[in-house]
């Protein structure tokens, strides 16, 4: 059988308490910076639960979100990702992120269980590259590039749905559950180009021993976002056919 | 490999055309989209003619380089009737062919199975159900093109995951109509229909991870040599080929 998740349970025990509810939230044309970088396989099961099976390459999934307009007002969000299968479903893993609102940090973690911690982050498209850099703790903990756009079609681009390190509340106690996140994207514009990865701290993401060592791909895109409504979690300690539930409202 | 997914199918065409003339014609000369060789002896062509990089598989009818029946685009199709019918892009996939004193242009395409004969038609079905949902659930394990690389080459997410959506295609309790799966006249059926739609090929994966056991795996080639192969048979009373597998 596939290989499954190494990663003890108890690594996924802190992230945010799950909030669910409030008004959808359309985000009108975020920018999105996505690198992919494949990951040196020593790594490949250590960084996921036994709930999730890795790719075959291991990835390593860089997200950067800019959002112009929302209800926390604007924010940048930062993740850095491992690609994985829930079951037989394409999914990316994010133990944790950076967020550079406090309001959207919030708002973010109660909705939709993004781990997101405070940072400055720039997030810049120039006509030759564009790029994220994220600084946390007084130092350098990513900084992604994409060089040498040239224009596709965002039909062209797949984003993978994430799982969020987050808890739930089960049975009067709280319960570390991934809860998928899968936005909907009407594009307004696309690139892609080289993707170059200057700075990767494992650790500061929750993923520690992460190398990526290898570039696969990068884009850009300026699209709506629509936030989704909740429909499935993943119990992190359970093997992956048994591991997902059904959210109930 | 540093191969370019824009290209590697512009390639993989390219390099199918070529190969064989480097390896049938005295002196070769080829001018294409991607490769050039002055007309000389095979091996200054062969060196002049490198490869940038290296084509891999295709998904027929997935719109990028499609061409029409015979024109040497090889592949393999995973689809069910209505993806591979004639309304869709006419033959899914043609072969070239060398043979003994030259090339063959070959009008060929070929159709991915996982298949399961039993003469119990409702046991061969769930069975062959089965491992086609084992063999899936490890396709999907792999990073397609499409997820890891934007690039109109790669529409769809390629063999793996289309073999997954057909065996999955049918409602609750029905069996896929395209899997060859079942009892030698359920599986004669299907075969049948795949031929209408221009197939002329089926690849056959056996197993998956000992998901049937090899007894009967072995009980299924030979039932599908004795019941069904002989009614695709090129010659009118040709005999059946002898079943494999051993004793």
């Amino acid at each position: 059988m596939p290989l499954v998740g190494t990663r003890p349970t108890t690594d996924f025990e802190h992230g945010p308490l799950l909030r669910p509810g409030g008004e959808p939230w359309v985000l009108p044309r975020v920018q999105i910076l996505q690198v992919m970088y494949e990951l040196e396989q020593g790594a490949m099961t250590s960084l996921l639960p036994p709930a999730l099976h890795p790719t075959i390459p291991p990835t390593l999934v860089v997200t950067a979100w800019r959002v112009p307009e929302s209800p926390a007002g604007p924010f940048t969000l930062a993740e850095a990702k491992v690609g994985c299968r829930s079951g037989a479903r394409p999914r990316a893993l994010s133990v944790r992120a950076y967020c550079d609102s406090a309001a959207a940090r919030e708002a973010l973690a109660a909705r939709w269980g993004y781990p997101a911690s405070e940072a400055d982050i720039d997030f810049a498209r120039r006509y030759d590259r564009c790029w994220v850099t994220v600084r946390a703790g007084g130092r350098t903990v990513l900084d992604a590039h994409l060089v040498d756009p040239e224009a596709i079609s965002g039909a062209d681009i797949q984003y993978l749905a994430t799982l969020n390190t987050a808890r739930v509340e089960r049975e009067g106690t709280a319960a570390a559950r991934l809860i998928q996140v899968d936005p909907e994207y009407q594009f307004h514009s696309a690139d892609r180009g080289m993707p170059e990865l200057l700075a990767f701290d494992g650790e500061a993401w929750g993923l520690p021993g992460a190398d990526p060592y290898w570039p696969v791909s990068a884009s850009y895109a300026v699209a709506d976002v629509a936030m989704p409504e909740l429909r499935y979690l993943v119990d992190p300690a359970k093997p992956p056919l048994a591991a997902v539930e059904r959210l109930h409202a | 490999m540093s191969a370019d997914p824009d290209e590697t199918k512009k390639t993989w065409d390219e390099w199918v055309r070529i190969i064989p003339k480097m390896w049938t014609e005295e002196r070769f000369g080829y001018q294409g989209a991607l490769q050039h060789a002055a007309a000389g002896g095979a091996a200054e062509a062969a060196a002049e003619a490198a490869p940038a990089d290296v084509g891999g598989g295709d998904e027929p009818g997935d719109g990028a380089g499609r061409r029409g029946p015979g024109d040497g685009k090889p592949g393999v199709d995973v689809r069910g009737f209505r993806g591979a019918g004639a309304e869709d892009c006419g033959v899914p996939a043609a072969h070239q062919v060398l043979q003994p004193g030259g090339l063959v242009r070959e009008r060929a395409s070929e159709h991915g199975e996982l298949p399961l004969c039993h003469e119990d038609n409702e046991y061969g079905a769930k069975t062959g159900q089965r491992l086609a949902g084992t063999f899936n659930y490890l396709a999907e394990q792999l990073l397609a093109a499409r997820q890891a690389y934007p690039t109109r080459s790669y529409p769809n997410l390629g063999l793996l995951p289309a073999l997954r959506r057909e065996a999955t295609s049918a409602p609750e309790g029905q069996i896929p109509e395209g899997l060859c799966i079942g009892n030698p006249d359920r599986i004669i059926e299907v075969i049948k229909k795949w031929e209408s739609v221009g197939v002329d090929r089926i690849n056959f994966l056996l197993n998956a991870i000992e998901t049937v056991p090899q007894e009967e795996v072995l009980a299924s080639l030979r039932l599908f040599a004795k019941e069904v192969m002989p009614k695709f048979a090129e010659k009118p009373g040709a005999k059946a080929p002898a079943a494999v597998g051993g004793n």
